[in-house]
């Protein structure tokens, strides 16, 4: 390969040609980012009514709906998948938080979007088994619900009050590493909301794994 | 810090940047936040030595730990050069598959003006590992400039290199002026997510003007 000597200006121009063959919808250009912005539907915030998910299909063969919670009054959903290192680190705080909460009224409801075929319902089954997750863990192949929470990481939490009002966005806590956690965010979030105030802190940036959307 | 290397391997770079291309369709292609793998193992512990008789004895790879500043202390050291931000941690699997790639730019490229730069998200403890996934990347005689965010995966790490989706992978490209052109991240409301392709092309296009 070291000899097969391709002039930089031709390889240039094959590669310019490949990136106009590419559709111009990159997923953000710091060029056009405020442009896009204007014109991308508006991304959910603290604040909005929660996408209601309908019909999705849970590891226990059941289809659940947000609807079905009417009378739960907080309810937790985490975008997670079962490959992702930082998901799995966050896998027995979840199971934590729903046995903590279950007796509070508070529901969380683990959803996975990834098609990748490590984290399509089989395996989600088996994870769920495995780890014992006593929630709901549900499986959107369309992406669709994740695309309408504008889920970016997994993991990526969204705390819903009474209302089903987007009260918390962002981060689990504030360390993959359970040791090294000083800040329980969302517990925070869900205490004050069960106490009927806001909130202490309404956003923080989840870091982990992207959501690939097709 | 890498200086640009005269010769022919860097003539033929672009030639065998197009054969990597093949080989990084599998990322674009392959879900990338949530990809089949082993998991990375998050522990912290010490390496053991003996790894060390199997191996080659190598220069190790100095990561210093940056915040903003020293990040961009560093990228004004290369002024003049197309800088490629390679943003990634040792729990982001698609990030490990694509840090070969980033080496392979760094030598053929690197004689034509780009400089790649490691940017690690592990915490600051874990830099043995870090290390390690570096080396078995290829890294260490690619020069490629390797740090590590002193902030490690806190959200203050993202606000402090402007991760703002929290997703990795995530790249940056600046020109030759310092300037930030590309940004190249996951984002839900896109249409369709950026490839390696993609960056790549936008890596020659720089390096042209």
């Amino acid at each position: 390969m070291k000899k097969s000597l391709r002039s930089f200006g031709m390889g240039m121009s094959m590669a310019i040609a490949a990136a106009i063959a590419v559709p111009s919808a990159y997923a953000a250009d710091a060029a056009t980012e405020s442009k896009a912005k204007d014109t991308a539907e508006k991304k959910l915030a603290v604040g909005d009514k929660a996408p209601a998910w309908k019909d999705l299909e849970g590891t226990d063969n059941e289809r659940h709906s947000l609807g079905d919670l009417a009378a739960v009054k907080a309810v937790v959903v985490v975008f997670t998948c079962n490959h992702c290192p930082v998901a799995v680190a966050y896998e027995d705080r979840l199971v934590e938080l729903a046995a903590d909460y279950a007796d509070k009224g508070v529901e969380v409801v683990a959803i996975n979007v990834s098609n990748s075929e490590a984290d399509k319902l089989p395996k989600m089954k088996e994870r769920a088994e495995e780890k014992g997750f006593k929630f709901d863990y549900l499986y959107d192949p369309s992406q669709q619900i994740g695309r309408e929470f504008a889920a970016a990481v997994t993991p990526h939490a969204f705390l819903l009050d009474g209302a089903r009002n987007v009260v918390y966005i962002g981060a689990i806590d504030d360390s993959m590493k359970p040791e090294k956690v000083t800040k329980n965010y969302l517990r925070d979030a869900i205490d004050a909301t069960l106490a009927g105030s806001k909130p202490p802190v309404d956003s923080t940036k989840p870091m982990g794994c992207g959501i690939r959307y097709e | 810090m890498s200086r640009p290397r005269k010769g022919k391997s860097t003539a033929c770079g672009l030639a065998k940047v197009a054969v990597v291309f093949c080989a990084t369709l599998v990322f674009c292609a392959t879900n990338v936040g949530c990809s089949p793998s082993e998991p990375a193992a998050p522990k912290s512990d010490e390496s053991e030595p003996a790894a060390q008789v199997e191996r080659p004895p190598a220069p190790v790879i100095s990561i210093p730990l940056v915040d903003r500043s020293g990040f961009d202390a560093i990228l004004a050291e290369h002024n003049g050069r197309v800088v490629l931000v390679d943003c990634w941690a040792t729990w982001c699997l698609p990030c490990i598959a694509q840090l070969p790639h980033s080496a392979e730019l760094a030598k053929d490229l690197g004689g034509k003006g780009l400089t790649v730069v490691a940017l690690s998200f592990d915490e600051p403890e874990d830099v043995d590992q870090v290390r390690k996934a570096l080396e078995g990347a290829g890294i260490g005689s690619s020069g490629v400039v390797t740090l590590q965010s002193k902030f490690g995966s806190s959200s203050e790490s993202l606000d402090a290199f402007e991760i703002t989706s929290g997703a990795l992978p995530h790249y940056k490209l600046y020109d030759r002026t310092g300037k930030l052109r590309r940004a190249f991240h996951l984002d839900p409301a896109a249409r369709q997510q950026f490839t390696a392709i993609e960056i790549d092309a936008a890596v020659v296009e720089l390096l042209a003007e």
